[in-house]
């Protein structure tokens, strides 16, 4: 006969919030790389910058400035309808995290539309100089983000109307958003670098 | 909700048993028939596989590095000549890194980190098998371009101008910028993979503070790996930017820099070292744990030496670039940042030194392997703090010098401890024993054969024999150091033989290895060899660090449903139940999802439509993926 410790795990919950998560974690190290990308062309734009005399080579007509402002105001807005909806997540509101979700993926949406704008009205090319390089890459990058992003909203809001919506989906939709911070987050230094130059010269 | 009771084995809870391992072996079923090989994601399978693959690799590294030697054995040997010397070094190059040392390393952890901390399987299974495909197309392409002699011939840096649209015409870099692209999405799945199963499935009971030392070792690795590797990826793909669509990232003509290349390129390169190193220290302490019989002299010590190494890793990247003329103070900073990363090294010598004194020794093969790597290493060691002085550095950069440090370090810091791993964990990957007098002979010619080929390329080095030359005049006088180091290449081919032939013995006639041959401390001993699907029939908890010497059998979770694919979460600090999670199961799309991938980068070397392509694909594979599994769980009251 032996003594057996036990230890029960028959009613644990099956899904949990949060960095509880493995998906949070995963999604979460995504962003550490996706991150670092972001930070790495950042700093590749202030290395070549000091190695040149005249910057920004062709400065950003007013037209850039005016596209770059949309993506930044579409995107800072779709922010509240992910805070909204994270919280419906939270309390398990299907009908409260459709709408937002709706509303989050239209926003997001416009903001690939902008996007476009942005890249059209740019006075310059990718192989015009490093400069153009780099800038045209930044955009491109966040693009991807953007991209992958607006794919995930869709992908969301055709699973919350055709269903079957299980509990541990409440999780994804709050790490989707998670996600989606990421995207306006790291949108933010990018477009400070690229316009903010142009802006306060 | 942890109570003590009494058991006893009755008949009924013999029965009781038989029938949880039917459930569990009915829900953990591996897939079969031919289809079934592309559907797989068990852990174990798809690590055992990434392990072959690795090995494969390096043994067509090692053809090559075997064609060199030949190729220099003598003076003025034309047996090979320069343009396909090129491809020899470069492929060579790229391939221990890329194909080699990385997968390999991430492969034993694939395989070992979830058996040691009390898991069935990895986090993240489906990714798990994404890596390893999207791995093993990157390398078949580099092979299929080496054989159709549009091997890249750059060097395993490929320094731009000499990569760059100018000077490099053709594809050969195109490939190799596309291989690492595919090699560092692979690593950075497969790290990400790692870190959530050692944060997220560890056995309750196992807090950080009593994660084996391996375990650390990888998980420290695999966050080198998730912030080293974008720095890479971003490099060549603004590679093949310049060379595709005619950016400017590194032409100097119009405000590019090509030692913006070189930046980037050893801001992931150097720790890339550490990402080769730290597993291999890793399997060290195991072995050396094991067979010396004893806990770990400085166990927290080696964990703080794990974490600062990995900081300092990210410090260094300017000493590969002492010949570019940087500013003094740069050099300075980086000489002293690049001699005191011998420290963290150096403390974890001396605990294990510290350990293997006051324990009880067993001399079996793994721990010659370890004297190995300490013997080798250490050499290799101090010829990088030579190195890390700026004036010798000039004096013996692009010299052999520096590839008989790089041999030293890389070799002896991680294929000996590779190849002690190997011995030590044979037996629960396959049930086997090796033979011992044959793994001790393979041990000595191995080590006889490295000292041979490596030792005399320092002297070479010193007496300005460049590297990347693929022959030289006999009046250089470096003819008869040259033949002594083929002939040593040859001596280590032998023992590498050797090993191999042990290994096959065993596999064919080896001796049953039963779950723990060794008297090891660490759970993975705890389960069969080789383990069933499911792993752990319990799932283990632990109250200590070296759970097999205190008794783990006292402890079992109970309550999962051995009727779907379950984990445990637990706490990410102290490793507290927290929830049970339901894994999926097996699929096509990961396979799927790699091919879309390699077909989109391999496109792109030739057309830009690769991108809405791979657009394309990627959503067609996003949505396969994730498509939803018939629903298993408590549904929302609400629904469509
Ligand atoms: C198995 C025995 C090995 C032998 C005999 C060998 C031999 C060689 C030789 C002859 C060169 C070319 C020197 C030159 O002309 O510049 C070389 C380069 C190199 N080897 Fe090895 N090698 C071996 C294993 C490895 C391993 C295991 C690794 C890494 C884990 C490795 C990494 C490298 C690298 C990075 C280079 C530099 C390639 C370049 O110049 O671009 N080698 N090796
Ligand atoms: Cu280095």
């Amino acid at each position: 006969m032996s003594e057996r410790r036990r230890v029960t795990v028959r009613e644990l919950p099956s899904y949990a919030f949060g960095p509880r998560d493995p998906m949070w974690w995963g999604v979460a190290l995504l962003m550490c790389i996706e991150g670092t990308t972001i930070a790495l062309l950042l700093l590749m734009y202030f290395y070549t910058r000091q190695r040149v005399d005249v910057w920004p080579t062709t400065a950003p007509a007013r037209d850039s400035l005016y596209a770059g402002a949309a993506t930044t105001a579409v995107l800072l807005a779709s922010i509240v309808p992910t805070h909204l909806m994270n919280g419906a997540a939270y309390r398990g509101d299907l009908a409260r995290i459709r709408r937002f979700m709706v509303l989050m993926t239209a926003l997001s949406l416009a903001a690939l539309g902008t996007r476009i704008w942005e890249f059209r009205a740019l006075p310059f090319r990718w192989d015009t100089d490093a400069y153009g390089s780099v800038v045209w890459g930044l955009l491109t990058l966040q693009t991807t983000h953007l991209g992958l992003g607006v794919i995930e909203n869709l992908m969301f809001v055709v699973l919350l109307y055709r269903g079957p919506v299980e509990k541990k989906h409440l999780v994804d939709v709050e790490v989707n958003g998670m996600y989606w911070y990421f995207v306006v987050g790291g949108w933010l230094p990018i477009a400070a670098t690229i316009y903010g130059e142009a802006l306060f010269r | 909700m942890t109570s003590t009771v009494a058991t006893e084995s009755t008949p009924d809870s013999r029965s009781e048993d038989a029938r949880l391992e039917r459930e569990l072996t009915d829900t953990w079923r591996l897939c079969r028939g031919f289809a079934g090989w592309f559907c797989e994601t068990n852990h174990t399978v798809i690590a055992r596989r990434m392990l072959v693959t690795a090995f494969v690799f390096f043994a067509l590294g090692g053809v090559e590095a075997l064609l060199m030697r030949l190729e220099l054995a003598r003076p003025d040997n034309h047996f090979i000549g320069p343009d396909r010397y090129d491809q020899l070094f470069t492929v060579h190059g790229s391939t221990m890194m890329f194909l080699f040392a990385v997968p390999v390393m991430q492969a034993m952890g694939i395989y070992l980190v979830p058996l040691m901390v009390g898991a069935r399987t990895v986090a993240f299974p489906r990714l798990n098998a994404y890596a390893y495909y999207t791995y093993l197309i990157g390398g078949v392409f580099l092979y299929v371009s080496l054989f159709t002699d549009t091997g890249p011939d750059t060097g395993w840096f490929s320094y731009v101008p000499l990569s760059g649209p100018q000077f490099s015409p053709g594809k050969r870099v195109d490939v190799w910028s596309q291989v690492v692209t595919f090699t560092e999405l692979s690593a950075l799945s497969t790290a990400a993979n790692l870190i959530v199963t050692t944060l997220k499935l560890r056995a309750p009971g196992m807090a950080l503070n009593r994660m084996p030392l391996f375990v650390w070792a990888e998980l420290v690795t695999s966050f080198m790996v998730i912030f080293a590797m974008p720095a890479v990826m971003l490099a060549t793909m603004c590679l093949a930017l310049d060379r595709l669509v005619g950016t400017h990232f590194f032409n100097s003509a119009v405000g590019g820099d090509p030692l913006l290349w070189q930046h980037l390129f050893w801001f992931f390169g150097h720790p890339e070292v550490y990402i080769i190193f730290l597993p291999a220290l890793g399997m060290v302490s195991s072995i050396v744990v094991t067979f010396s019989r004893r806990p770990v002299v400085g166990y927290l010590p080696m964990v703080l030496s794990l974490v600062a190494t990995a900081f300092l890793g990210f410090g260094l990247w300017v000493h590969h670039m002492f010949a570019t003329g940087l500013a003094e103070l740069g050099q300075g900073f980086f000489t002293a940042a690049s001699i005191m990363i011998a420290i963290p090294s150096g403390v974890q010598i001396f605990c294990w030194i510290a350990t293997l004194w006051s324990g009880r020794l067993v001399l079996a093969t793994p721990l010659w392997f370890v004297f190995g790597f300490v013997a080798i290493f250490v050499v290799g060691g101090l010829s990088g703090v030579m190195v890390a002085s700026v004036p010798i550095d000039l004096q013996v950069h692009d010299t052999f010098f520096v590839v008989a440090h790089l041999h030293y370090v890389l070799i002896g810091g991680a294929v000996f401890p590779l190849l002690g791993g190997i011995h030590y964990w044979f037996p629960k990957l396959t049930g086997r024993m090796l033979d011992e007098r044959l793994g001790k002979a393979g041990f000595v010619l191995t080590f006889t054969g490295f000292n041979l080929t490596f030792f005399p390329m320092h002297l070479l080095g010193l007496h300005g024999m460049p590297r990347r030359i693929y022959t030289y005049r006999a009046a250089t006088g470096f003819g008869p150091l040259n033949l002594l180091a083929t002939v040593g290449a040859f001596v280590l081919l032998a023992g590498l033989l050797v090993v191999l032939t042990n290994v096959v013995r065993a596999l064919l006639s080896g001796r049953d290895a039963g779950p723990d041959p060794w008297q090891s401390d660490t759970l993975e001993w705890s389960v069969a060899s080789p383990p069933a699907p499911y792993v752990y029939e319990h799932l283990p908890c632990v109250a200590g660090r070296y759970p097999l010497w205190e008794g783990i059998r006292d402890c079992v979770v109970e309550g999962m449903d051995p009727r779907q694919r379950q984990v445990l979460v637990t706490a990410a600090l102290d490793a507290a139940p927290d929830h049970v999670y339901v894994l999926p199961g097996p699929s096509i799309w990961p396979l799927l999802s790699a091919v879309a991938t390699g077909v989109t980068f391999i496109t792109m070397i030739f057309t830009p439509w690769a991108v809405p392509l791979g657009l394309a694909l990627g959503t067609v594979c996003l949505v396969g993926w994730f498509w939803p599994r018939p629903p298993h769980e408590p549904l929302l009251a609400e629904q469509p």
